[in-house]
């Protein structure tokens, strides 16, 4: 923290994700599906397994309920 | 019931002290909006009278910022409910408007209508008509916290797809004063469809209303689908208030996701 | 200073939502939906919401266009009302009312418009009168 290249970018970040999990289980939208980390452009393996491991886990929690009631309503 | 406000307005414009008094004035058979300059044509200034909680509620902020704009050395009088005090006490904050440059004459609310508000402070710090009311802590965000997250889903997808992008929920709100809106640009809230992509253009506007929203309501009243946009905001507030103890118009100074000549101070 | 708040009917559709004018040293700056009004009750379209714009647009014609070999060109009110009349006399004269059709718009007020199709059923003798919004 305080390493960000927008000097407290990620300060503002930290607490924008904090409140948009929130907000998002209110509106009924799993707060796992939305992730952050903080990884260094010089950390590539790092990064590279966070994808990975966060690509996983969306499978697991299956597709957004989102996209399925976009459908629906478009298609009505 | 408006002997009180009317008196006090007789005197603020009798000794020069205020240019004009934006209030409430009975006038074509309606309840609405007036800058009244003249301290002997005060007979069609109301209050408000409660036929329906929300028939006299009017965004006289908003008026206000429109006028002291044009005419910053003034010093004008507005008629304040709570939530019209705390929308106040933040565009202070925001440098929407100055402080010495109005004169405030409060109105307490009656029960209807802090019940009808779920108001925490149905009454300004001071005020010259009406009877202190106990706040009320609602019910309304607690009904859909308790509903499980499929039942949450269901509640807001069926909400939203009554919106018809009419923006009343943004004109209508005091404390929506940028010159640039981000719901109107097409990268973050895709144009074309009604109702606009679910949920972006609400949770857009819900994020922010993180820190400016004071709670007055006028949203829900201007929503031609009913849509509970209080609900969201209020939920909105308390989170806030949960993990950064922070509130519009009760919190001094800033909102927490302000980053405008902000530091490193987390 | 001048500030008023003026109660008025959209202009835009057959609704007729009400609303209140904002208007500040003679220019009309907002719009203010009238919570008490039996249609709206507070409530407006996007349309309604955005109605003082067009007002004092600088969009708006300030002259009246005939068009002369091809090209609209600005002419006196004199001139353009001279014009109008006669050819409207002589296609009423050889081919009858029927052969004249009126189009308004919803950006004038709503008595502008009751005269203008009051001009075209009684005064020219035609029904063939229609409005930007088809309303």
């Amino acid at each position: 923290m305080g390493d960000c290249h927008y000097l407290y970018g990620n300060y503002a970040t930290k607490k924008r994700i904090i409140f948009l999990r929130e907000l998002l289980g209110f509106m009924g939208i799993e707060s796992d599906r939305l992730r952050s980390r903080w990884i260094s452009s010089a950390e590539g393996p790092e990064f590279a397994h966070e994808v990975i491991d966060f690509i996983d886990s969306l499978k697991a929690m299956g597709p957004s309920p989102l996209n399925q009631a976009e459908r629906a309503l478009r298609a009505a | 019931m408006s002997e009180n406000v009317r008196s006090k307005v007789k005197e603020l414009l009798g000794s020069g002290e205020i240019k004009g008094f934006l209030g409430l004035s009975n006038k074509y058979g309606h309840v609405g909006p007036h800058l009244f300059c003249d301290e002997n044509d005060l007979d069609h200034l109301v209050v408000g009278d409660w036929k329906q909680p929300g028939d006299t509620r009017y965004t006289l902020n908003k008026q206000l910022i429109h006028i002291a704009s044009k005419y910053p050395e003034e010093v004008f009088g507005v008629l304040v409910r709570g939530c019209d005090e705390r929308g106040l006490k933040s565009l202070f904050t925001w440098n929407q408007l100055k402080e010495d440059k109005l004169v405030t004459v409060g109105v307490a609310c009656p029960p209807m209508l802090a019940n009808y508000c779920e108001c925490r402070t149905p009454f300004p710090d001071e005020f010259v008509e009406g009877e202190k009311t106990e706040g009320v802590e609602g019910l309304s965000v607690a009904i859909v916290d308790n509903l499980d997250l499929a039942g949450r889903f269901d509640y807001w997808t069926d909400v939203f797809s009554r919106c018809i992008k009419c923006y009343g929920c943004r004109d209508v709100c005091p404390m929506c004063f940028c010159k640039e809106c981000a719901l109107e640009d097409n990268d973050l809230v895709g144009t074309g469809n009604i109702p606009p992509e679910i949920p972006v253009f609400h949770v857009t506007r819900a994020i922010h209303m993180v820190g400016r929203c004071i709670d007055c309501g006028l949203c829900n009243e201007a929503c031609p689908a009913d849509i509970p946009l209080r609900t969201m905001y209020k939920k909105v507030a308390d989170i806030i208030d949960d993990q950064f103890q922070y509130r519009p118009g009760y919190t001094k100074g800033k909102s927490p996701l302000n980053m405008l000549g902000v530091g490193t101070e987390v | 200073m001048d500030y008023k708040t003026v109660l008025t009917t959209c202009t835009y559709c057959g609704c007729g939502c009400g609303f209140y004018l904002e208007v500040l040293d003679g220019q009309v700056i907002d719009t203010i939906p009238c919570k008490t009004n039996p249609v709206s009750q507070g409530k407006l379209c996007i349309k309604g919401w955005n109605v003082h714009e067009f007002i004092q647009s600088p969009k708006r014609l300030t002259r009246p266009l005939v068009r002369k070999d091809g090209e609209l060109v600005a002419v006196s009110w004199d001139e353009a009302l001279d014009y109008t009349v006669e050819k409207m006399k002589g296609i009423k004269e050889s081919h009858g009312g029927d052969a004249l059709a009126f189009l308004s718009s919803a950006r004038v007020t709503n008595e502008e418009n009751y005269l203008f199709q009051k001009f075209a059923r009684a005064a020219v003798g035609t029904n063939n009168v229609d409005h930007c919004a088809r309303l």
